[in-house]
């Protein structure tokens, strides 16, 4: 049989048959709500989900809310962004990592801590009063009042905090 | 009767509660050869027999004023007490040095057990050195 003479009447069909095709497509076929309704119950019946259209029975939800969520569709997510998605715990973990490595790092880094020993102590107080007899303020991130400069002020205050009964360490 | 009189004294002597006492201790740093241009120590008496009035300065030019301290520290046993000199290393000093005093008060019949540790000791440009602490009761006062 050609393609084009598929819409032809068949004569091997059964007469009758073919008069109840030619019937339903001219008929609209009404399905009323309660069938609908009825066929969501069901299918929620069937999967398990009984507990639920009880609470929706003391809590009548419209059935076309059921209709709507039932045609929802699955997200589909774009192929490139679905190749990102499988470095994403990677970056995640760098980014962590990262973040702990520059906080240990500036933590260590105590405030007045001149030479680098891991104690603020009489020697960093001494080190900074050289440096700013000397005018060599430049570089020195040694604010440790937050007075914004660096002075013999800041010298006092390591040593206050060098023999500060209360610091720990002490 | 002169026995009962003397007995009568003998036993107020020794019960009588007797006055606290007032002393000054001196704090010694011995760096060696090394000139001392900075110290940090921290003191405390174990006995906790001491209050600590004032602090007093060395005999060294170089540590004449009265090392930085906590005020928290009077009135307690334990102090910390820091100071450093921008001196030239000919002015500095060397070997043992008294470089601080403590006035303190001592409870009656007690003696302080001193506890002293040198924290930080350095030599010019702020290099490290090692040092040893010793405290002595001032006798002539």
């Amino acid at each position: 049989m050609k393609m084009d003479d598929r819409d032809q009447p068949n004569s091997d069909e059964p007469q009758k048959l073919r008069d109840a095709l030619r019937r339903l497509e001219k008929e609209r076929l009404f399905v009323p709500g309660t069938v609908d309704e009825a066929m969501v119950r069901a299918a929620q019946e069937h999967f398990g989900q009984k507990k639920d259209v009880e609470a929706e029975e003391s809590s009548p939800v419209p059935v076309e809310a059921l209709v709507f969520h039932s045609k929802l569709k699955p997200v589909k997510i774009d192929p490139r962004v679905r190749r990102w998605h499988k470095w994403l715990p990677l970056a995640a973990s760098i980014t962590i990592a990262a973040t702990i490595f520059y906080f240990a790092r500036t933590g260590s880094a105590l405030a007045g801590d001149l030479n680098r020993d891991g104690a603020v102590d009489v020697i960093d107080a001494m080190l900074l009063a050289e440096r700013v007899e000397r005018g060599e303020r430049s570089g020195l991130s040694a604010d440790v009042n937050n007075d914004g400069r660096i002075d013999a002020g800041d010298s006092e205050e390591i040593l206050a905090r060098a023999v500060d009964l209360e610091r720990s360490g002490s | 009767m002169r026995f009962l009189l003397a007995a009568f004294f003998l036993l107020l002597a020794v019960v009588a509660p007797r006055a606290a006492e007032f002393a000054v201790y001196d704090v010694y740093i011995d760096s060696g050869t090394e000139a001392l241009a900075a110290y940090q120590l921290k003191i405390s008496d174990r006995r906790a027999a001491v209050k600590i009035l004032s602090v007093e300065g060395g005999q060294h030019a170089s540590f004449a004023n009265a090392p930085k301290f906590d005020e928290k520290a009077i009135q307690r046993d334990v102090i910390k007490v820091a100071a450093f000199s921008l001196a030239a290393r000919d002015k500095l000093p060397s070997g043992r040095v008294r470089i601080a005093s403590l006035h303190v008060e001592v409870g009656p019949g007690l003696t302080p057990d001193w506890n002293a540790i040198v924290q930080a000791a350095g030599g010019p440009g702020g290099r490290k050195i090692s040092a040893e602490v010793s405290i002595s009761k001032r006798e002539n006062q």
